[in-house]
């Protein structure tokens, strides 16, 4: 257990001090801000337009972080063999590869915690300024959807690891990850579509089938109903959100599992 | 001046000669006044035709919702600001020739509203522009009850309802918008009494004094005196009078 | 005396290449025992079976006191850190005292001011300095190196070749590849020449001179003709 912490505290350590985080983290607290200018554009709902932007550029860092910061500290690891560092420790490659996902994982928490206390505060100016546009709490209703907005990226995290457990090197990573990302973004809403008879009817029923099984396999980066129901307020039910919650950390668990097993197998040269 | 001369003084001691730091210097100010000129000189970004003018249809909308992917609310939110630079396309377009920003409004509209059907902009740039500007009543209201099952609100319903009572001329299908209208949680008299009225003029005071003393018990109590005040008006109304006195 | 490591007729084969081929020997308690061959003749590889960066085909390795500790032949180090903070990291997860963390980049002669420095800035000679520290802190029982005066100029070399002899002498045996002949002949007590995956021959170091290394030089050449 011991190991286990140091290595998360080291590899919090080893993300955050690059200066690609520290240029992140600056960001997002002046996004916010930014994001205020183009809501100002809008008529009635404003204060769901800047829910929206906020939801979007938080999709966008997240998988910004994913692919800058995540996929090149598990390529350094993988490529340049940095990952015997703890392995000779001794460390067991199960261990390891914990020990880097909670790491990863803990260092997106000081990003959120900025990136929402800067959004609430530009709330609490937006409900001031255009009251009658925005609806109040809506401070406290974006904290949640980024809570939950979150989960299906820990889910891709993990996918990840289990890529960068099997892969050789960067452009195996990289190029997997992205495809994975790909189609957990474009997939979910296609098979929403594919309910309507018009649509329906003019796909063949093998597509439908296929689609069905390749999301059922990859994490559903969908939050569409989510952030859709958040930013008017639309009330989300419990069980929905703790059914999305179990869904998202237990695939997490699952993937880093499935990564344990690829890893142990393979000869690191 | 003095920074310049102290910066001017410390890239020479730096070995860097007067001369050669005067030269770059002017060479840096040369390019920043050449990007300066092409700027002001490009003239600005005239679209003369928008870049799609296709009919919706629900494939549009499974490509747009695939693209869109976790975040089909900002698409919403960016069909809106399409809205915007179209109508400036097509206001600085003659008049003649506006058809083809008009058919690309419709298509964002519909886009925004498939994306964000909760999304009151939509509602209101569709009564706006596509009613009124673009003259599409028919699509307008089209787009304008497809808010029903999402809004709480009764303007896009009462809007639809007003436009093809006094645009089409069509109560056959202005009744039922208004109706609709009423029912939602927060119709004012204003809705009630439109849908009266349209009630009244294909079906008589009878039907209108029926349809105010069903939404009596379900509007607000802030609204009950509005509906109140038309059930008298139009019992003690002449016209209604005589209605109500021949049928007994 | 008992063997800190045992290699049982290990062998690795990549598809159809046999890399390793039937290997064995034991290493004990202050004894350095020196690989030297060809490039592409088994040496890395067999440390990486060893270390268990590798799953050998055939065979076995056995380390019951400890791990073996391990530099690597291109030691890549996290770049953002300092590398102070990641023998920290080391002592912290093996449970040791922080201070040693300081005590072994002093061992290895890294300049006080560049502990606290971001390994990025560091020289080459600086980041081997760094990897060997992180290699040797903690007094491993069993030292695995792959190269370790890469990098290192004359003056580096002698130092940590004293280093290497210091920690040979308080008990750590030491795994060395090598193709500084005469490094080799310096610390190790005997050199296993390998060739296409098997060891040839195992040459006994008697007095670490020079005229030994010159007849090691000799015989590596035979078995890398042959």
């Amino acid at each position: 257990m011991n190991q286990l912490f140091s290595l998360i505290w080291f590899t919090l350590k080893e993300v955050a001090f690059q200066r690609i985080y520290k240029i992140l983290l600056f960001s997002l607290i002046i996004i916010p801000w930014l994001l205020l200018i183009p809501t100002s554009l809008f008529m009635l709902d404003m204060g769901k337009v800047f829910m929206d932007m906020l939801f979007t550029a938080l999709h966008a860092w997240l998988t910004a972080y994913l692919f800058f910061l995540a996929v090149p500290l598990l390529v350094r690891d993988v490529e340049q063999g940095i990952c015997s560092i703890f392995l000779t420790l001794p460390m067991s490659r199960g261990l390891y590869l914990w020990g880097r996902f909670i790491g990863v994982i803990s260092s997106i928490v000081p990003l959120l915690l900025c990136y929402i206390i800067s959004a609430v505060a530009a709330f609490f100016w937006a409900e001031s300024s255009w009251p009658n546009y925005v609806l109040p709490d809506s401070g406290l209703s974006f904290c949640y959807g980024s809570m939950l907005i979150l989960m299906p990226y820990l889910a891709l995290a993990a996918v990840l690891f289990l890529i960068a457990a099997g892969a050789s090197g960067s452009a195996e990573i990289t190029l997997f990850l992205f495809s994975v990302w790909l189609i957990c973004w474009a997939l979910p809403p296609v098979l929403d579509a594919l309910q309507n008879i018009e649509v329906a009817e003019s796909t063949p029923a093998w597509t439908g089938m296929l689609l069905y099984g390749i999301n059922q396999l990859l994490p559903d980066l969908s939050s569409s109903q989510i952030s859709l129901s958040l930013a008017h307020q639309l009330p989300l039910h419990p069980t929905s959100v703790f059914a999305y919650c179990i869904q998202h950390v237990t695939y997490a668990v699952l993937a880093l599992i499935a990564a344990s097993m690829v890893f142990k197998r393979r000869d690191l040269s | 001046m003095p920074c310049l001369l102290l910066l001017l003084l410390r890239w020479s001691s730096n070995g860097v000669t007067l001369a050669d730091m005067i030269i770059r210097l002017a060479l840096i100010a040369a390019l920043i006044a050449a990007i300066g000129w092409g700027r002001s000189n490009t003239p600005p970004r005239q679209e003369f035709l928008p870049l799609t003018t296709s009919q919706w249809s629900e494939n549009h909308a499974l490509w747009h919702r695939a693209w869109a992917g976790p975040v089909p609310a900002f698409a919403a939110d960016m069909a809106v600001l399409n809205i915007f630079n179209i109508y400036a396309q097509a206001t600085a377009t003659p008049a003649e020739n506006r058809e083809p920003w008009w058919s690309a409004l419709k298509y964002q509209l519909r886009l925004g509203q498939d994306m964000d059907p909760y999304f009151r902009d939509i509602y209101r740039l569709t009564e706006g522009l596509l009613a009124y500007e673009a003259q599409d009543m028919q699509e307008a209201i089209n787009i304008l009850s497809l808010s029903e099952p999402y809004l709480n609100s009764s303007d896009p319903l009462l809007v639809a309802a007003f436009i093809a009572h006094q645009e089409l001329k069509n109560d056959v299908l202005a009744i039922p918008l208004a109706i609709k209208a009423a029912d939602k949680p927060d119709a004012s008299p204003l809705a009630v009494g439109f849908a009266s009225s349209l009630i009244k003029g294909q079906s008589g005071c009878r039907a209108a004094l029926a349809f105010l003393n069903s939404r009596l018990g379900s509007v607000p109590e802030k609204y009950q005196q509005g509906i109140v005040r038309r059930i008298r008006k139009l019992q003690e109304g002449e016209e209604c009078r005589e209605e109500i006195q021949g049928l007994l | 005396m008992p063997a800190v490591l045992t290699v049982t007729n290990l062998s690795k084969q990549y598809n159809h290449n046999l890399v390793v081929d039937n290997i064995s020997y034991s290493l004990h308690s202050g004894e350095a025992v020196g690989l030297l061959g060809a490039n592409g003749a088994g040496k890395s590889t067999m440390i990486k079976c060893i270390l268990g960066l590798v799953h050998p085909s055939h065979g076995s390795t056995s380390h019951p006191d400890s791990s073996p500790s391990y530099l690597p032949e291109l030691p890549q180090l996290p770049t953002s850190l300092s590398a102070l903070a990641l023998l920290r990291f080391k002592c912290s997860a093996l449970g040791l005292n922080p201070a040693l963390a300081e005590k072994s980049l002093m061992e290895v002669n890294l300049s006080t001011d560049s502990h606290k420095q971001p390994i990025s800035q560091y020289s080459k000679g600086m980041r081997q300095r760094a990897a060997l520290a992180m290699t040797l802190c903690g007094n491993p029982k069993l030292v695995c190196l792959d190269e370790p005066m890469s990098g290192l100029d004359a003056l580096g070399r002698v130092e940590v070749l004293s280093l290497l002899k210091e920690k040979k002498e308080q008990g750590a045996a030491f795994l060395m590849s090598s193709h500084i002949v005469s490094d080799m002949v310096q610390l190790c007590d005997r050199v296993l020449i390998m060739a296409h995956g098997k060891i040839c021959e195992d040459v006994l170091i008697q007095d670490h001179s020079l005229e030994e290394a010159k007849a090691l030089e000799s015989k590596l050449a035979q078995w890398t003709i042959k």
